[in-house]
């Protein structure tokens, strides 16, 4: 998939770990890994809304748009 | 609450499809029933010598299909009927013709007659698989697990059985078509094929049809798992 999730560069930038930003936003760690690892095929604008909010964030710093990695 | 209505939804329709599948195999067996029970009685009525009763029995059997020559309004037998002693104009659609046991059968029936053999052995494996992959399908939608791969390709063997079944009844009545076409002349009747309805066609491709949407409905459930 051309989209690129780049939720573990931001978690770095902002040091945090994947279990405090999983408390913060209210979501399960494995469903967060499943994020941050790039398996996901969806993301809802409520769990976007809220990783941008607790990492201070835009929406287009964790995700990216790469033609090249097209399938 | 609407649940328990699928469960109990299930349980009708799992014990609906066993008991349909019970009658059909024992229908397709009861012919065989009455002539061993006749046979059975017969042998009981009076004590016969062992060479009186090998004579008796017939080498084999054949069940002719027949369609009278000139079309279904003729009727060419007779037959007389007992309660006013009249004769009656009849024709007849199945034959069933003894064969002695010295026939000598042409060479190409007894290749046709091993082809027979083995698309019944086939038909036989299929009977036993079928209720098995049924079972098992039931079973895993019992406990509420419906989309899954496994589940999927239950559903499509069981598809193509349903066809192969299909397929292996229109080569049987062919084949004995074909046969009854080299060993049998009739007066005023034609052979003809025995009628092959496509019930179980239909059942195997809309079968097949429920898998791909089995299939569809694990690739949205895969999705909606990994929708965060």
């Amino acid at each position: 998939m051309p989209i690129i999730v780049n939720l573990d560069v931001m978690m770095a930038r902002r040091k945090i770990s994947l279990n405090e930003l999983s408390e913060r936003v209210e979501i399960t760690p494995a469903n967060l890994s499943v994020l941050k690892t790039g398996k996901a095929k969806a993301i809802r604008f409520s769990t976007l809304e809220a990783i941008c909010r607790e990492l201070e964030c835009q929406p287009g710093d964790i995700l990216e748009f790469r033609e090249d990695l097209n399938e | 609450m609407r649940n328990y209505i699928r469960q109990n939804r299930i349980a009708i329709l799992s014990v609906l499809a066993v008991a349909a599948y019970c009658f059909m195999v024992v229908s397709s067996f009861s012919g065989g029933w009455d002539s061993f029970r006749l046979g059975y009685q017969m042998g009981l009525q009076e004590p016969v010598s062992v060479e009186e009763q090998v004579e008796a029995v017939p080498g084999s059997t054949r069940h002719v299909n027949l369609r009278p020559e000139r079309g279904y309004l003729d009727f060419p037998s007779d037959v007389l009927n007992f309660k006013d002693n009249s004769m009656l104009k009849a024709r007849t659609r199945l034959i069933y013709v003894a064969l002695p046991q010295d026939f000598d059968r042409p060479r190409e029936v007894v290749v046709l007659d091993f082809l027979h053999g083995v698309l019944m052995f086939g038909f036989f494996i299929i009977l036993i698989v079928l209720p098995v992959k049924f079972t098992r399908l039931v079973m895993s939608v019992k406990k509420e697990v419906i989309f899954h791969r496994k589940n999927i390709n239950r559903t499509r063997v069981i598809g193509v059985l349903l066809i192969l079944v299909y397929l292996f009844t229109v080569l049987s009545s062919n084949i004995n078509f074909r046969i009854n076409q080299i060993l049998f002349s009739i007066p005023d009747y034609s052979i003809s094929k025995s009628y092959t309805g496509a019930t179980l066609l239909v059942a195997g491709i809309a079968v097949l049809i429920m898998a791909e949407i089995l299939s569809k409905g694990l690739d949205m459930k895969s999705e909606q798992e990994l929708t965060i």
